[in-house]
């Protein structure tokens, strides 16, 4: 005992002496505080297990759905919206990744949220006060999205901003690289993703895709949990659309609709090109134009494309169709005559030719040739109603052309079998008044004579590609609408129709006035019109008119119908000073384009 | 001195064997925490496990190596030993390496280590010592002063560092072990008095944002849940939604969908709990808290029986550094206490704090063995 206490060492030996009971063992530690002490840790543990007990088994169930419903989540997974091409591959839509502005307005210091409205709103063009709003905390927002898809070099120095609560989020954006080019064809996708116009609309859901899930248990990092049954739809990307656009005739028909509608301060036309043997759009322009990159920038009217969803009164080209009905009834001849004298009366309404002059006696070639109103009407009375509108309807007038463009529109064609119809129709119908299409039917009906009476379905859609499988459009014949032999009659006569208005081209160089050869080395039929524009409140416009030309090229085994058409050309009251240069420059273009040799025989002195 | 055979019949077994309970289902929580877990940087938390074994086995040697020798030859060591902890801990200030926001750690190679763990157990010897030196008098309020300065000063390097989990056990070690040394009630009440404006000044001057948050979270989660920002709240959410969701009997070892999921943060140490409440459920987590508590008893009891007041206060303030570690580590996993972050005795992961916990156990059993009654 003795030897342990001086070996005590350090601190605790040299108090040992200064202990007054040293001899009966050291100082007790008291028994209460002891027990106090253990007190103390049991009722802590006791109030953690209390706490527990509360947690794992009274709320269990409560928290349990809590958290089942943070961590069992459905995510989706966007498929790429498909791309659109031009017949040869040049991409005309295609998603692209853009970054978005989104604002934590909790992020941003008080004192320099006005200051950061203003370099935005100058940075990105929008109003001040909606920023300095955007960036203002509000109770149960946690962040807003303030602009959407940047410009890259606007999201590289907001990045440099260096701000936290401004975060940029990649989103996939509908891009249209060359613009206007075909824009009125493609259409265009809205802010949510979905077509409004065009091939974007009339294919949305196969360019769209169909959306994926991923219905799972999810962990911090917004993977899904390995160990818990998961449902998951994978995402399949939208199909891609090969169109039937040719871009060198696109080209061509939007740079000459370009030009001849600001030489005449013209409102606006269409130019189609539609291959006769298929039915394929090989050129669709219409003025004024449409980028897709801008949709929102134009009210909805200009989103829908005027060649397949505006209708107006065809005028004088629709009397190929008079002639077709009568021939196709054996209802006259290409001999029989009727006598235009300039005017006649019908139901207490004078009907009259646009000059009120009389040609006299012609036959259906004399009509076209002329362009008599009086002539067409008598025909027209000679094959009756019945047979007219059986052939109006078999050329495809009054139902859509199944042309896979959004929004196209029907015509309007009061048969004799509508309510609607009354007997002065089928005389004004005769030379396209008070009958409507859309420019493109009346394309497929030029077509229909160059293709020896048979009716395709135009189509701009070559193929569609889910992957490597694809759907190849087959052209499809909807029927025979005329007899070869008439459609061969018919072409004739709009060769000659064609040479006869060759002067407003060529009288300039040839010097005469004389019919000559339209397009020289070639021989192309056509037909103009003058449409007159309704009014609302009934009659006609008096100081302007849609002038247009419709025809194929060459005359036979013809590779293309094509419709040039100007609408209200301001120096041109006949339209046809417009349209007819169009028309050709249109057609000699295209013909050369095709590297179709000319005929040396059928130039026209000084051509 | 001569170590005497027979007093490894003293050893206490039971405490030995509460231990080595503890730290199996250490290695089965750390094992199953770790298994899937990532840090934000990506790493697999999985090399985590072998570390953990080599942790436990270096403390276990610890353990028997500290009761080889007479813990009153420590005695002698207590001062030289508080000083260089006062230089280390000063030392943290200027080479620490940032880990988790707070300063604490110093880098040697590739390990780290902590020197306000080791720093527990030296507190805990300097006090025990100077306590016993003045044994006379040891509830003289000179004396307590005294105490307290000694205390304060590691203390105020750890609140600087700032950790102020580690902080408040050093308060904890040095309030016990002051109870112990029978501080009276009035110098209590001073203190407390005291303390407010003291609270006030820390508040202001010496908490951080972040540690500020933490208490402005655990407060608001108590009162009003709409007012804690998802951010700040996250950790204490998702620990109080795993435990829930382990409900009675739990979810099975690695099957917890919050805890092998990176859901709930730093699951292998301070959030360790929360992956026994939920991969074990409430069955689970009274097992736990039944050993801890069990091994708190058994530490007391050391403490009563020692030898001398040496031995009893170093007992006392082993029982303080425990039960502070393991009450607010747990209170913070079910949200009746601010985060913190401490490691939970014996079963978080952490190689300093689990050598020194084992090191303590150590000195505890070498206290028991050479208690009061083979003096009689």
């Amino acid at each position: 005992m003795a030897s342990r206490t001086t070996s005590q060492p350090g601190i605790a030996a040299r108090s040992a002496p200064r202990r007054s009971v040293a001899a009966s063992g050291p100082v007790r530690l008291s028994r209460w505080r002891i027990y106090t002490l253990l007190l103390v840790a049991c009722v802590g543990i006791g109030a953690v297990m209390v706490r527990l007990y509360y947690v794992q088994v009274v709320k269990s169930s409560a928290y349990a759905q809590l958290a089942s419903r943070e961590i069992e989540q459905q995510i989706t997974l966007n498929p790429n919206r498909g791309v659109i091409t031009d017949r040869h591959g040049n991409v005309l839509a295609l998603d692209i990744e853009r970054e978005s502005l989104w604002v934590v307005p909790a992020l941003i210091p008080e004192d320099s949220r006005q200051q950061l409205a203003i370099t935005l709103a100058a940075m990105l063009g929008l109003d001040q006060a909606y920023v300095l709003w955007a960036l203002t905390p509000e109770d149960n927002v946690y962040w807003r999205r303030v602009a959407r898809w940047l410009e890259p070099k606007h999201a590289e120095r907001i990045a440099a901003l260096g701000q936290p609560g401004l975060r940029l989020i990649a989103e996939p954006m509908r891009y249209y690289p060359q613009n206007e080019f075909a824009g009125h064809l493609v259409g265009a996708v809205n802010s949510v993703g979905d077509g409004i116009s065009g091939v974007e609309s009339f294919f949305n859901d196969e360019l769209k895709g169909i959306t994926g899930t991923i219905q799972a248990e999810f962990d911090a990092a917004r993977n899904p949990i390995a160990i818990a049954p998961q449902r998951t739809t994978p995402a399949r990307d939208g199909e891609n659309i090969r169109l039937t656009i040719d871009p060198m005739i696109q080209y061509i028909a939007e740079t000459e609709l370009q030009r001849a509608v600001e030489q005449h301060n013209a409102d606006g036309g269409s130019v189609i090109i539609m291959e006769i043997e298929t039915g394929a759009i090989r050129g669709m322009a219409s003025w004024p134009t449409f980028d897709p990159n801008r949709w929102n920038e134009y009210v909805p009217d200009q989103w829908r494309n005027p060649a397949t969803s505006s209708v107006y009164e065809p005028g004088s080209t629709f009397k190929m169709v008079t002639v077709a009905a009568g021939l196709q009834a054996r209802a006259f001849t290409a001999d029989t005559l009727v006598n235009d004298i300039g005017t006649v009366f019908r139901y207490d309404t004078a009907l009259s030719n646009w000059n009120h002059a009389g040609n006299g006696m012609i036959n259906a070639e004399g009509v076209l040739y002329h362009s008599s109103n009086v002539g067409a009407l008598l025909l027209n009375e000679l094959t009756g109603p019945e047979n007219f509108y059986r052939t109006v309807r078999a050329l495809g007038f009054g139902a859509p052309s199944g042309i896979e463009i959004g929004g196209e529109e029907a015509g309007i064609v009061h048969d004799s079998a509508s309510p609607l119809y009354n007997d002065i129709l089928l005389a004004t119908n005769a030379y396209g008044q008070g009958i409507s299409a859309t420019p493109l039917q009346m394309t497929a009906m030029a077509a229909v004579v160059a293709n020896d009476g048979v009716l395709m379905r135009p189509y701009l859609v070559e193929e569609r590609c889910d992957g490597d499988a694809c759907i190849v459009t087959e052209p499809h014949e909807r029927g025979q609408a005329i007899d070869p032999e008439v459609a061969w009659t018919l072409r004739r006569m709009l060769v000659k129709s064609a040479n006869h208005y060759a002067p407003v081209v060529w009288a300039g160089q040839t010097g005469s006035y004389a019919d000559q050869w339209l397009v020289p080395g070639f021989q192309v039929g056509a037909k103009t019109g003058t449409a007159s524009i309704p009014l609302p409140g009934g009659g006609y416009d008096p100081s302007f008119t849609i002038g247009s030309v419709l025809g194929f090229a060459p005359a036979e085994n013809a590779r293309y119908a094509v419709l040039a058409k100007v609408d209200r050309p301001k120096d041109d009251i006949w339209g046809v000073q417009t349209a007819i240069p169009l028309f050709y420059n249109v057609v000699d273009q295209l013909l050369r384009h095709e590297r179709l040799s000319p005929d040396p025989s059928l130039v026209s002195p000084g051509q | 001195m001569s170590v005497d055979g027979r007093i490894w019949r003293e050893y206490n077994f039971f405490l030995l064997g509460c231990v080595l309970i503890l730290l199996s289902i250490s290695l089965i929580s750390v094992y199953s925490a770790t298994l899937n877990a990532v840090t934000a940087f990506g790493t697999p938390l999985s090399i985590l496990f072998p570390r953990h074994m080599i942790n436990i086995l270096v403390g276990l040697i610890g353990m028997v190596v500290v009761t080889l020798f007479d813990y009153r030859l420590l005695s002698s060591l207590t001062l030289p030993l508080y000083l260089l902890t006062i230089g280390v801990l000063a030392l943290v200030h200027l080479l620490g390496t940032i880990s988790e926001g707070a300063q604490s750690w110093i880098a040697l190679g590739t390990r780290t280590f902590q020197p306000s763990e080791f720093a527990k157990i030296a507190l805990i010897m300097v006090l025990a010592a100077y306590w016993s030196h003045f044994e006379e008098t040891r509830n003289h309020w000179l004396t307590q002063l005294g105490a307290l300065v000694l205390a304060g000063i590691p203390i105020l390097l750890i609140l600087a560092q700032p950790d102020f989990g580690t902080g408040l056990v050093f308060i904890c070690i040095w309030l016990t072990m002051a109870w112990g040394a029978g501080i009276r009630w009035y110098h209590l009440a001073v203190l407390a008095v005291l303390a407010v404006p003291t609270m006030v000044l820390g508040w202001q001057h010496v908490l951080d944002e972040e540690q500020k948050s933490r208490f402005l979270t655990f407060y608001w989660l108590l009162t009003d849940p709409i007012l804690v920002d998802p951010n700040d709240g996250y950790n204490v959410i998702q620990s109080l939604k795993a435990i829930a969701a382990g409900g009675l009997l739990g979810a099975g070892l690695t099957r917890g969908v919050f805890s092998q999921n990176n859901l709930v943060p730093v699951q292998y140490s301070d959030f360790i709990f929360t992956v026994i409440g939920e991969e074990m459920g409430f069955i689970g987590a009274l097992v736990v808290l039944g050993f801890l508590t069990i091994l708190l008893w058994l530490v007391l009891s050391v403490a009563e029986d020692a030898r001398d007041t040496f031995g009893q206060l170093i007992a006392l303030g082993v029982f303080g550094m425990l039960i502070s570690h393991t009450i607010i580590n747990i209170g913070m996993a079910v949200s009746i206490l601010p985060v913190t972050g401490l490691p939970l005795p014996f079963i978080s992961y952490g190689g300093s704090f689990t050598i020194t916990t084992l090191l303590a156990i150590g000195i505890l059993q070498n206290i028991r063995m050479r208690r009061r009654k083979i003096v009689f």
